[in-house]
């Protein structure tokens, strides 16, 4: 556990939290955007509703065309109005972040007007005597003209405002949006947070997690007044995961940095009180003396897979046997069981750490 | 090793190689996104919008009235159909007409820039009306309603009708332009009577007087009051010379607009059109009967029977059906736009 898991732990709690950095800074998404789409084949080309204000309220359109193009702000019903029985392109949406998807529309048959001088020759046919020029219309909100090319700024573009474009004659043209973006998506923050859980979860295998069931237990059940100093704290987890030297030094004195995770170690920093600190305070009444010492050593060897038994054999210090008895709470099948889940929670290591 | 090992181990790798691209493919697209590309909302809402905001209707009656200024500077009719139509063309173009005879346009021709109400439609077909109510004028006059319509996509607003709203005249209570108001129906049954029927019903009450049998249903209004003491003058002067004089109006077809208040009542303009024919008796001549008549009368060759064509444009207000209230005129416009001699 600790010794997989934490280090996996760590290494991602520091890729998130690098990985946030650089997003907040050189990854950072970029503020304007612009996208944009050749058409053809129509003299007028709208966009959906919604399209304008896609990215951000605050957008520049530019067009460039063969003839005198004209950019109007509109309602899409006055669009859709002023479109009555001609052929148009429609601009449906951004397809990926620099490209307009655009969809053409046939001229519909349904015109109110003389729908069949518009559908003849060019549409300057179609249009009546009394009819406004497209500039000269009331309906647009803004309107900019220009010969071959236009543009237009729009800073509170509505849900039902669309793009009209007006080329002048049927042709071909290059429209592009420009989103200046007032707020950027932040992804750094969220690397930090994922990374903040990390490192406390990196924290939380070095110490609580990793330490045996038994032990938890036993702290519990009998409330001895343990020397804070030698307590495992989580600067020395989070270091020993990391691989620093402590600055603590165990007194148990040189076992090598293995012992550190080792699955005994726990044993090994409460070993002093019990050997050097006089004699080990056992209450027969609750318990078989006779019984422990010999589960203990017989249960030991035999229900222990080699590689996960070798650290905690070694690990055991050479006069802890009494302090061992005298610690141990265990029962021979409750050891059996704990083994057990000790292999398993190996093999949920591996996975867990691949992750 | 066994093969159950060799498999379980095999798995093992497979599953760390996997979880190791994921964790690859993770960080490639955390890195250097720009967020996931917006989509369009397809749900279109059904909220219905005004037509115009009120910035596009101030800029609307500023090119209308730059026209009319123009004409009146000029006192030229040319290029007033750019901008006005209907009713208004007509009024305008005799009010034009008779400043170039006299030299001056009449007071009540003006019409004021700053408005203090205005009436935008919500609805999405053409024609489309809006009502702007102005401020009195400089030297007092009572405020206009301006009457603009849009027939079709491609054509413009324009001035449709102005009528003068009465003094003191309540006008219905409509919604704010940013919500905008639902235009009327001319056979909209859900008030005291439909609009069309109403409009026929008054002129009826014009032609009539007190004889007509609709004459419970209106209030009484300056208009008709100011008609029949007009008419009486007249009247007694051509009686003191054994002349007739007989006034007739008529409604044109669909010369209508229509706007809902918010109390379910409309407010109701339309154009009604008289036709008013003096003869005088004892072979005297029949002369104009007001300097309008006169100056567009001009240098006519008087003969007995004198016919003036006027336009009239009456604002109404309906009220909803089961109200008790009655039918108000709630102003009017009256110009003479031909005097002819039979």
């Amino acid at each position: 556990m600790r010794g997989v898991v934490t280090p996996i732990c760590g290494l991602l709690a520091v890729a998130a939290i690098a990985i946030g950095a650089l997003n907040a800074t050189i990854w950072q998404p970029s503020r304007v955007i612009t996208a944009d789409a050749k058409v053809s084949g129509a003299r007028y080309i709208v966009t959906d509703p919604s399209v304008l204000g896609l990215v951000d309220k605050d957008v520049k359109v530019n067009v460039k065309g063969g003839g005198d193009v004209c950019v109007a702000v509109a309602a899409s019903k006055d669009a859709a109005g002023w479109l009555d029985g001609e052929a148009y392109v429609r601009l449906t949406g951004l397809s990926d972040w620099s490209t307009l998807s655009s969809e053409s529309v046939a001229a519909s048959k349904s015109s109110q007007q003389s729908s069949g001088d518009a559908q003849s020759g060019d549409a300057q046919s179609g249009q009546q005597d009394s009819d406004v020029a497209f500039k000269d219309s009331d309906m647009w909100r803004s309107v900019k003209c220009g010969s071959g090319a236009a543009s237009l700024e729009e800073k509170a573009a509505e849900v039902t405002d669309v793009v009209l474009v007006d080329l002048g004659r049927k042709g071909s043209a290059d429209v592009s949006f420009t989103w200046t973006r007032q707020t950027l998506p932040d992804y750094a923050t969220p690397m930090y947070f994922v990374g903040g859980l990390l490192a406390v979860l990196a924290v939380l295998t070095a110490s609580v997690f990793a330490m045996p069931p038994h032990k938890r237990r036993k702290r519990v059940v009998e409330s001895e007044p343990v020397d804070a100093s030698e307590e495992v704290s989580i600067g020395e987890a989070v270091a020993g995961s990391l691989g620093i030297k402590p600055s603590y030094e165990p007194k148990s004195k040189g076992r090598g940095r293995r012992r550190r995770h080792a699955a005994g170690t726990d044993t090994g920093v409460i070993e002093p009180v019990s050997v050097d600190q006089g004699p080990v305070v056992v209450d027969p009444a609750s318990r078989n003396l006779v019984a422990d010492a010999e589960g203990a050593t017989s249960a030991a060897p035999t229900g222990v897979t080699p590689d996960a038994a070798a650290p905690a054999a070694t690990g055991t210090p050479a006069g802890g046997d009494v302090n061992d008895e005298a610690t141990s709470v265990i029962s021979p099948d409750e050891l059996q069981a704990y083994f057990a889940r000790l292999a398993q929670e190996a093999a949920d290591d591996d996975q867990e750490g691949a992750r | 090793m066994t093969h159950t090992t060799a498999n379980a181990a095999l798995a093992r790798t497979a599953t760390k190689v996997a979880a190791l691209f994921a964790a690859a493919g993770m960080l490639v697209s955390l890195a250097a996104c720009e967020g996931q590309v917006p989509k369009t909302s397809t749900a279109d809402s059904a909220d219905r919008t005004p037509d115009l905001t009120v910035a596009q209707e101030k800029k609307i009656r500023g090119s209308i009235l730059d026209v009319i200024d123009a004409a009146n500077q000029s006192k030229s009719t040319d290029g007033l159909a750019a901008r006005l139509t209907g009713p208004q063309l007509e009024v305008r173009s005799s009010e034009i007409a008779i400043a170039q005879a006299t030299g001056n346009l009449d007071a009540k021709a003006t019409i004021p820039r700053k408005m203090t109400q205005t009436v935008i439609p919500v609805n999405d077909g053409w024609p489309r009306t809006v009502y702007t109510i102005t401020t009195t004028t400089e030297d007092q006059q009572s405020k206009r309603l301006l009457v603009m319509t849009q027939d079709t996509a491609r054509s413009n607003y324009k001035l449709w009708g102005v009528a003068r709203l009465f003094q003191g005249a309540e006008l219905p209570k409509f919604e704010v332009p940013k919500l905008g108001t639902e235009m009327g129906e001319a056979k909209d049954s859900k008030l005291v009577a439909t609009p069309a029927d109403a409009v026929d019903w008054y002129a009826d009450l014009l032609n009539n007087g007190d004889n007509s049998k609709h004459k419970d249903k209106f209030a009484d209004d300056l208009f008709r009051s100011d008609l029949a003491q007009l008419s009486a003058t007249v009247q007694q002067g051509m009686e003191a010379n054994k002349g007739t004089q007989e006034q007739t109006f008529s409604v044109p077809k669909d010369q209508i607009k229509i706007m809902r208040s918010t109390d379910g009542g409309d407010l109701v303009v339309a154009r009604i059109d008289s036709e008013w024919t003096r003869q005088a008796g004892e072979g005297r001549e029949s002369l104009p009967a007001s300097d309008a008549e006169k100056a567009l009368f001009g240098d006519g060759k008087a003969t007995s029977t004198m016919k003036v064509t006027y336009v009239n444009v009456i604002a109404m207000y309906i009220p909803p059906a089961g109200s008790n209230a009655k039918i108000t005129a709630v102003g009017a416009e009256r110009q003479p736009v031909k005097v002819e001699a039979l």
